[in-house]
């Protein structure tokens, strides 16, 4: 083997492994407005969260109807990725999460519990 | 989308490639086409100074800034520099094919694959990076897209800003990062930044090679690069790194002039030099510090170097008066100190808080790792081999630096003594010292070291 070609071999195997390895775990992820989502799996800083809106209109009318089924908390948020929520906060546990959505069923409302945005 | 405004950040960068190496073909062409690859980072810098300072006069005289003046001033670039160079009897040298690949040594190969490895990841992160920096979100890019969207320095908008008076090299870049990307991208506008980096480290790089031993180089190269501050801010879209890259390579060409007395490395200098002072306002003191450590250090050959020296240091200052008259014109404040002159003297008591935080900074092991250490080590090391004249020009830019540094917090009254960003900018000021080490330290360390086969003899 020419002396001369170990060096650039080197130089050239270092410049191909390593982008060549990390893509082979998949192109880099460019963050997206469904990775505001954070959907708890254990106590925590939990929210109980009616829908997120892209007007404010909307939001507002999802409120109205939040309140007046008896989810008194219910707010109006940005949710940090331009979009806004109406949620209700202070849910310390899943197990309370869980027995606030089965009620949001009971009266036809859709909830995710999410993690509060740090 | 983001492949389309990558592609485009390589075509502009390519541009800027073609201008500095048509700039270098007019400083001193070169003999063969490996040696062209071997300055093509100095090239590169070389034209994006040149294309930067002349899009900046066009913008001052009311220009529209889009692709044709983009392009259309780059092309008019190269045609008049391929002609200094020919009427100065430069001639491009045959196309032949190499006969093998160039040398390279153990050490090199194995240091350059670890600067390899970190720029690609340097390259991931900057692709995906977002525009968090307050400085960069607040004026520097919303500067840059009112160039794109208005074609010129719009006054209503510049006077809205904070720093409006802050030179305009880097919005100016920026602006022509975003025509070439099709949309003003906030986030792929990071890999600008990347490609700087990456100029900058081929110039040393290029620059040293074949006069200094490797080893000397990559080392304190790689230091620098993986100090805390370096990886975490490089790429962010504000003028710090851009101003230190540039000041670095015109310093070093300086030095370079000072063994070597080739009148192209002076050129070149003063060339950057001019950008230096039109990227940040502290520009104005580090191209004043480059070129009175080498006055200082010519002294005994004054008649020869002191015109030279002070030509070029006139002429890259006055290249910078088209801006200073539009700040005039438009009654906007030249951002001089808060206390500079006499105030200094009503604000003693924070001249030696402020000397301490400029050197604790400095030699902050959190922030730059051991880079300053290394420089002193370095310098120390020359004068005990019995050199002058490299070690002293490079003891006193740092000297100057460590001044600079003190007087913008002690004429700033409103800055805290801190080293938190928000309260004071003395740790992106500090990277002047930071990015000089790879482009001085190897030229001393080679000194110092007696039996160093590529020693330049400057006692």
């Amino acid at each position: 083997v020419n002396r001369r070609i170990v060096p650039w071999a080197l130089v050239l195997a270092a410049a191909i492994g390593y982008p060549v390895g990390e893509l082979s775990a998949g192109a880099p992820h460019f963050p997206a407005r469904s990775d505001c989502v954070d959907i708890a799996k254990k106590d925590g800083e939990i929210e109980a969260v009616f829908g997120r809106f892209d007007r404010r209109a909307d939001a507002e009318a999802r409120l109205r109807v939040a309140l007046g089924r008896g989810f008194k908390g219910s707010e109006i948020a940005s949710d940090g990725c331009g979009r806004l929520k109406v949620f209700v906060q202070g849910i310390r546990t899943l197990a309370v999460g869980r027995e606030l959505a089965r009620e949001a069923r009971g009266v036809g409302l859709h909830v995710t519990l999410e993690y509060a945005a740090p | 989308v983001t492949a389309y405004a990558i592609a485009g950040l390589v075509a502009l960068n390519v541009l800027l490639l073609v201008v500095g190496a048509s700039i270098l073909y007019a400083l001193r062409g070169w003999a063969t086409w490996g040696e062209l690859v071997c300055f093509s980072g100095v090239a590169y810098l070389l034209g994006v100074s040149a294309t930067n300072v002349a899009w900046i006069f066009e913008l001052v005289l009311g220009i529209a800034f889009g692709l044709a003046t983009i392009i259309g001033t780059a092309a008019a670039l190269v045609f008049v520099a391929f002609l200094v160079g020919y009427r100065a009897g430069h001639r491009l040298p045959r196309p032949r094919v190499p006969r093998g690949l160039p040398g390279l040594s153990l050490v090199s190969a194995v240091f350059a694959t670890m600067t390899v490895v970190y720029l690609e990841a340097a390259f991931r992160a900057a692709r995906l990076a977002g525009l968090y920096e307050f400085d960069a979100w607040a004026f520097w890019v919303p500067k840059a897209k009112a160039i794109y969207y208005f074609g010129g320095f719009d006054e209503q908008f510049f006077r809205e800003l904070i720093n409006q008076a802050y030179p305009p090299l880097v919005p100016v870049l920026e602006a022509a990062a975003f025509q070439f990307m099709g949309s003003p991208d906030v986030v792929t506008v990071h890999l600008q930044f990347w490609f700087l980096l990456v100029g900058f480290i081929v110039a040393v790089v290029g620059l040293l090679s074949g006069r200094v031993a490797p080893i000397f180089v990559w080392p304190s190269l790689l230091l620098m690069l993986v100090a805390p501050h370096v990886g975490g801010h490089f790429s962010q879209p504000t003028a710090d790194f851009l101003l230190d890259e540039l000041f670095a390579v015109a310093a070093l060409l300086i030095a370079l002039w000072l063994i070597d007395r080739q009148d192209w490395q002076l050129l070149a200098a003063g060339l950057l030099l001019v950008a230096v002072m039109l990227t940040k306002r502290e520009g104005y003191a580090f191209a004043a510090s480059a070129i009175v450590a080498a006055l200082v250090v010519t002294t005994r050959d004054r008649r020869s170097a002191w015109p030279k020296l002070i030509t070029v240091g006139l002429v890259a200052a006055a290249a910078t008066v088209p801006w200073r008259i539009l700040l005039a014109v438009r009654h906007l404040g030249g951002g001089g100190p808060e206390a500079g002159g006499t105030g200094l003297f009503s604000n003693l008591d924070r001249a030696w808080p402020s000397f301490r935080l400029a050197l604790s900074t400095l030699f902050d092991y959190h922030l730059w790792l051991i880079v300053t250490p290394l420089a002193v080590v370095a310098i120390v090391a020359a004068f005990a081999a019995g050199a002058r004249t490299l070690p002293l020009y490079t003891t006193l830019v740092y000297v100057f630096a460590v001044i600079t540094f003190t007087y913008s917090t002690w004429a700033f009254p409103s800055l805290g003594i801190s080293k938190e960003p928000a309260l004071n900018p003395i740790v992106r000021l500090t990277g002047e010292v930071v990015l000089l080490t790879p482009a001085l330290v190897p030229l001393l360390l080679a000194r110092a070291w007696r039996k160093a086969p590529y020693v330049a003899d400057d006692a």
